[in-house]
């Protein structure tokens, strides 16, 4: 009974987080609607576990508990990889911000020393 | 013929000076790409007439060739050298190296410590196992048939340097050099070059350094491969 408390205010908790993102605009509708699915599941099957054990014997795993833990651990291993790609991506636009900087840093002073030269030319000739 | 050399560097402040005195005396166009050094490596190099871009940031070894290439292409190189600031290779190979571009022969030259006869044997036990298994290795991921994989003295001509696409930040660049010469079909050649171990370059040098450093840079280039 405990545990049903303790899970439900954490996913109270964690909707109210989802919720003000939601609200500053930093969350989108459909992740907004896609976490509180997530949530809602979490205390649905704390609260009545029977119904994991009937999903869980359709696809052929004893437990219902155990079905959950698998699950969650294929969508755990797939947000991983959502987010090293993420990562990967950010760290490559990194790199070609230094290296746009590292580079145009060193064009436009030769432009500069050029277009310098040049107006002394323009001076002298004048 | 315009000859660039590519020297990426980072906290080289002990060997920099070596490095390019030895260029300085034999070429014009070098370029050294600080990657954000915590040392004096910047203020060496620039008491030396030559180009110095700087990352604001450390972006690994492969960034800041490319950085490098970037440039030497604006400027319209000819021959674009990749040269390791750790004062391993030396000037005298370089000539060398660029003759059969200058040729018109092939469009890649690589560095190779293991077609020189006297030299091979100078080559530290680990290092020599982890390179000779990195040969097997591109072998089949590469598919080029070479015999030194991880040499940081390579010599490119404009058009093979324009079309090699370098995505690896870090360390993994140097089999992704390979893949894009198999992929692109560029010509290619190995040419004997002596390398010099000291102690100071041996704390340096990616995979070769220790088991752990190997099998990151091995782990990073297959999930790149994987991503692509």
């Amino acid at each position: 009974m405990i545990i049903k408390i303790l899970v439900s205010i954490f996913v109270l908790f964690a909707v109210s987080r989802v919720y003000l993102r939601y609200r500053d605009g930093s969350v989108r509708v459909i992740a907004f609607i896609v976490w509180l699915l997530l949530w809602g599941g979490i205390a649905f099957f704390v609260w009545w576990p029977k119904f994991s054990d009937i999903i869980a014997s359709g696809v052929g795993i004893g437990r219902g508990i155990d079905a959950l833990v698998y699950i969650s651990i294929v969508a755990l291993f797939y947000a991983m990889f959502r987010v090293y790609i993420k990562l990967e991506f950010i760290e490559h636009e990194i790199t070609s911000l230094v290296r746009n900087l590292a580079l145009s840093d060193k064009l436009n002073k030769i432009k500069d020393k050029r277009d310098n030269e040049n107006e002394k030319k323009d001076i002298s000739s004048n | 013929m315009d000859i660039f050399i590519v020297i990426p560097a980072y906290n080289e402040e002990k060997v920099i000076r070596g490095v390019l005195i030895d260029l300085r005396n034999n070429f014009k166009n070098i370029i050294i790409i600080d990657d954000a050094s915590d040392d004096k490596t910047v203020q060496i190099a620039e008491q030396f007439d030559i180009l110095v871009l700087r990352h604001l940031i450390n972006r690994g070894q492969g960034a800041a060739l490319k950085t490098g290439i970037m440039y030497a292409l604006n400027q319209k190189a000819d021959v674009i050298v990749t040269f390791d600031a750790d004062s391993q290779h030396h000037a005298e190979d370089v000539k060398n190296l660029v003759k059969p571009i200058i040729d018109g022969q092939v469009e890649v030259v690589l560095g190779s410590r293991f077609l020189n006869n006297d030299q091979s044997s100078n080559i530290p036990v680990y290092r020599k196992i982890i390179l000779k298994l990195a040969v097997i290795f591109t072998k089949f991921s590469s598919k080029l048939n070479i015999t030194d994989t991880h040499n940081g003295l390579r010599a490119l001509s404009f058009k093979a340097a324009s079309k090699i696409e370098l995505k690896q930040d870090r360390m993994a660049h140097g089999s992704e050099i390979l893949d894009e010469i198999y992929k692109n079909k560029l010509s290619y050649i190995e040419v004997p070059v002596n390398i010099t171990y000291t102690n100071y370059s041996m704390t340096k040098g990616g995979a070769n350094q220790n088991p752990s450093a190997f099998m990151k840079i091995l782990f990073k280039y297959l999930l790149g491969r994987f991503i692509k």
